[in-house]
């Protein structure tokens, strides 16, 4: 079963996060985008994303705040507006206990803001977890946006 | 206690910064008594500092246990504690504080232990169906100031019922006011405060969407179970409902985090997860945690 997450991740994490989805989570069919406006080219399905059978509509969004290069918010607020996409989860990930960003992203949507410590093991923990939460998502939440 | 500013989540605009902990001492449940009382220490209640809980209960038995913990730590460690609530509710309390061998007539003629009814206090300070700041100050405000002067290195611990009053006649705005007002008096007062609303932890109520600004007024949530019954009850009820997924999923429960919430139990942190992320699930596995937790009460009243 095809279970597409899509995580948008700049350069700093990208490595520990695939290492980790690759290792604990099989199951899952990880995307990973740079930025805000790339995961939003992503999401309408144009420019290089156009071909939906190689790019699927995700059926959970993960932004990594750390390593987004300034834009989680960014996308966190236009996704806010898509009406189309309020149902594909938003879960943030940070390793900041800092209350302000976190404030900000539930207030802009986000479902869950998972606290990541450092290291492969807690990446692993976190990537095993998504796969099983993403696997009991309907399988048409991702499909029905944008279709 | 050093009380950092911290910006606020849209929600929680209503609760001065100033009044919240740290972030780093929100991640972690502290102090928890076997009750599920966290127990307030010395150092908590002086140099302006003040610890707010709050209680969310379906069973009154529950709430008498919980409560009458709370007041009777308060005078062993002699204390003025001060109860707000209902007449049915101080008939229970008292009751429970005589059966740990406390004598709360002789507390309350030695003006250890006040009791003031809900209604009626609350009657003293609302204007157009709001708690009106001046009459609150001039009335449970002038009462607070006098006793914790008196109490002096003794300490205060109040309990109160009235924002409960409020949010089950509909009006929860006027609670949130009122949560709103008492953050004022306890910031600059240095006591505690234990709140409790009639919701159940297991029912439709207890989510995010509804009680987001309840647990931003609050510094602690106060289990519902004691000795770990409610979350050992949920936990056994993912395993049941989800099988395998039910270990990965604990641990992204674990992970998610909300610095600008109250201190919230492991078992109600859950609840409140599933009934946000995984709400086609979260019916059958509350009910399922609803029985085991239910008969686990029983078992602890026998």
């Amino acid at each position: 079963m095809d279970t597409t997450v899509l995580l948008i991740c700049g350069a700093p994490n990208e490595r520990c996060w695939k290492l980790a989805f690759l290792r604990a989570a099989p199951n899952v069919s990880l995307r990973v985008v740079e930025s805000a406006t790339e995961s939003q080219a992503y999401l309408s399905g144009v420019n290089a994303y156009a071909d939906r059978a190689g790019y699927p509509m995700p059926r959970l969004i993960l932004v990594d705040l750390d390593a987004a290069q300034g834009t989680g918010f960014e996308l966190l607020e236009w996704l806010k507006a898509q009406p189309d996409l309020m149902q594909i989860p938003v879960f943030v990930l940070t390793s900041a206990r800092e209350s302000s960003d976190v404030d900000q992203a539930y207030a802009l949507g986000a479902r869950s803001c998972l606290l990541r410590s450092m290291g492969q093991k807690a990446a692993r923990d976190l990537a095993k977890g998504i796969e099983a939460y993403a696997g009991l998502l309907m399988p048409d939440v991702g499909q029905a946006a944008r279709a | 206690m050093d009380m950092k500013l911290k910006p606020a989540a849209k929600k929680c605009e209503n609760i001065p910064s100033g009044q919240r902990e740290p972030s780093d001492q929100r991640c972690k449940i502290r102090g928890m008594a076997t009750s599920g009382t966290p127990v307030v220490s010395k150092r908590q209640e002086k140099g302006g500092s003040h610890t707010h809980l709050v209680q969310f209960y379906d069973d009154e038995r529950v709430l008498a246990k919980n409560v009458s913990h709370y007041l009777g730590e308060g005078l062993r460690r002699g204390e003025t504690v001060v109860v707000i609530a209902t007449r049915g509710h101080r008939d229970a309390f008292t009751g429970e504080l005589a059966t740990q061998g406390f004598e709360p007539a002789e507390a309350m003629r030695e003006g250890r232990l006040l009791l003031l009814d809900a209604g009626e206090t609350l009657a003293g300070f609302m204007a157009d169906g709001q708690p009106d700041r001046e009459r609150f100050e001039n009335t449970v405000g002038a009462l607070i100031r006098k006793l914790r002067a008196e109490a002096g290195d003794e300490g205060l611990r109040a309990y109160g019922e009235m924002v409960d009053l409020l949010w089950n006649a509909g009006h929860s705005s006027a609670a949130m006011r009122l949560e709103a007002l008492w953050n004022e008096l306890l910031g600059a007062n240095g006591f505690s405060l234990l709140c409790a609303y009639q919701i159940d932890v297991f029912g439709k109520e207890f989510q995010i969407g509804v009680l987001d600004g309840v647990l931003c007024a609050h510094t602690h949530l106060v289990s519902a179970g004691a000795n770990g019954d409610l979350e050992g009850a949920v936990n056994d009820a993912i395993e049941q409902v989800l099988g395998s997924r039910a270990k990965g999923l604990k641990l992204l429960i674990k992970a998610n985090f909300r610095p600008a919430w109250a201190v919230v139990p492991q078992g109600e942190a859950t609840v409140l997860w599933l009934r946000n992320n995984l709400p086609d699930y979260a019916d059958e596995i509350l009910a399922r945690a609803r029985g085991s937790y239910q008969t686990s009460l029983s078992g602890n009243a026998n």
